[in-house]
């Protein structure tokens, strides 16, 4: 690890504290190595009613993909879908996507996609929190729904929705935001916060074949 | 400032009792319930408050109820305190009877989906915001006879507040505070 990219990750974990916080546990890694240095690094760290930084919305390269995303990122351009398009697809019948990803799963690329079914006018304990995820390599996306009960996933989900909830942007307009600041394949958007602010981390395949980790503000 | 008081703004000001006796909801036959039975509680929500910050813990909800015809106090609370989402935490509750001389409540960890959710949602609105629980029922200003019966994180006009329910001079009263209120 080079010394700007330590320096990097111990500055966020020290000034995140939620860095462990983002969903799945392959993007989780990429969001404790990348994502928002802190205004001032002398700032108190959140919890301690330290005011909120004044920008977080920037785009950092990374200076190596995350040994996980290797494989992702070879499998990545047999997707004939795009995540934006699996994205409206889950919210086709009233449902509102939480966060969605990419991911390799039993070595098979696969598109997963968080939901709330009601909507976010219902908090997560009146929702019906679930994923859709499949093989987005095939002609037709044809997922496979999973309404969660077990403990990881509910507070996964609920953490995801309760953020989209207090967000201003959907994860849509959030990867077009990502996408006018970088160009590539968006594979991963979930929510986050930063100085108790809802933010999204988004992971951008580049065309070179990198990863690139950017944080969008949700406008709340 | 923003404090809110919005009175009866749940449906159950001193007319809940005639709903009681009418027809009213089970809800409103609760919160009468409960609003009868709030002079009898020897404890109230800051030392729930405290009782888990003292175990290293950070509350992230608290209230008094009525439940098998007894009030109890209990508050929710995360383990590993704000830095850690909810998957990453513990999240669990002290409970217990609110009218008995020393409040010894009973801790559980959650792990049905109910409070699960319920616990996750409101861990990530404390997370959201500056204001602690504490914090919230000193910025509420509320008269020295008031009995504070639940201080709950909600999402309000997009942003989080802290929803203080309280009886004040025998009348239910509904305080938002969130973070513009000095």
């Amino acid at each position: 690890m080079k010394h700007t990219e330590r320096y990097r990750t111990l500055a966020v974990l020290w000034s995140l504290g939620l860095a462990s916080c983002a969903a799945q546990p392959a993007a989780r890694s990429a969001v404790e190595t990348s994502g928002v240095l802190p205004a001032d690094p002398t700032s108190p760290t959140p919890g301690s009613g330290s005011p909120a930084t004044a920008s977080v919305e920037q785009a950092e390269a990374q200076d190596k993909s995350r040994p996980d995303d290797k494989a992702l990122l070879s499998l990545l351009p047999s997707t004939k879908l795009e995540l934006a398009e699996g994205i409206a697809r889950a919210e086709q019948h009233g449902a509102r996507a939480v966060s969605a990803k990419f991911e390799v799963a039993d070595g098979h690329l696969s598109l997963s996609v968080y939901t709330a079914q009601k909507g976010l006018e219902l908090d997560a304990e009146h929702n019906v929190l679930a994923e859709l995820s499949g093989d987005p390599t095939g002609a037709d996306w044809q997922p496979q729904e999973e309404i969660f009960t077990d403990t990881k996933h509910l507070t996964r989900a609920s953490y995801h929705l309760t953020l989209v909830q207090r967000a201003r942007l959907s994860l849509g307009e959030v990867i077009a935001k990502a996408m006018s600041k970088q160009s590539g394949r968006v594979y991963s958007v979930e929510p986050a916060i930063h100085e108790h602010s809802p933010i999204f981390h988004v992971r951008i395949a580049t065309p070179s074949g990198e990863a690139v980790n950017i944080d969008i503000e949700s406008g709340a | 400032m923003t404090v809110c008081r919005t009175g009866s703004l749940r449906g159950f000001a001193l007319a809940a009792a005639f709903a009681f006796l009418a027809s009213g909801t089970r809800a409103e036959q609760a919160d009468a319930a409960l609003l009868s039975h709030l002079p009898s509680a020897k404890h109230g929500l800051r030392e729930a408050l405290e009782a888990v910050l003292a175990e290293g813990a950070e509350p992230i909800s608290a209230k008094l109820e009525f439940e098998e015809g007894r009030l109890w106090l209990s508050v929710y609370g995360a383990k590993e305190g704000l830095h850690k989402c909810a998957e990453k935490n513990e999240l669990f509750e002290l409970k217990g009877d609110a009218t008995a001389e020393h409040w010894q409540p009973q801790r559980e960890i959650f792990s049905d989906r109910e409070h699960l959710t319920r616990a996750s949602a409101q861990l990530t609105l404390m997370q959201t915001t500056n204001l602690t629980l504490e914090a919230a029922l000193t910025h509420a200003a509320l008269p020295g006879k008031s009995v504070v019966y639940s201080a709950i994180p909600s999402l309000k006009d997009g942003k989080t507040a802290i929803v203080i329910e309280a009886l004040v001079n025998g009348k239910p009263v509904q305080i938002l505070v969130d973070e513009t209120t000095k």
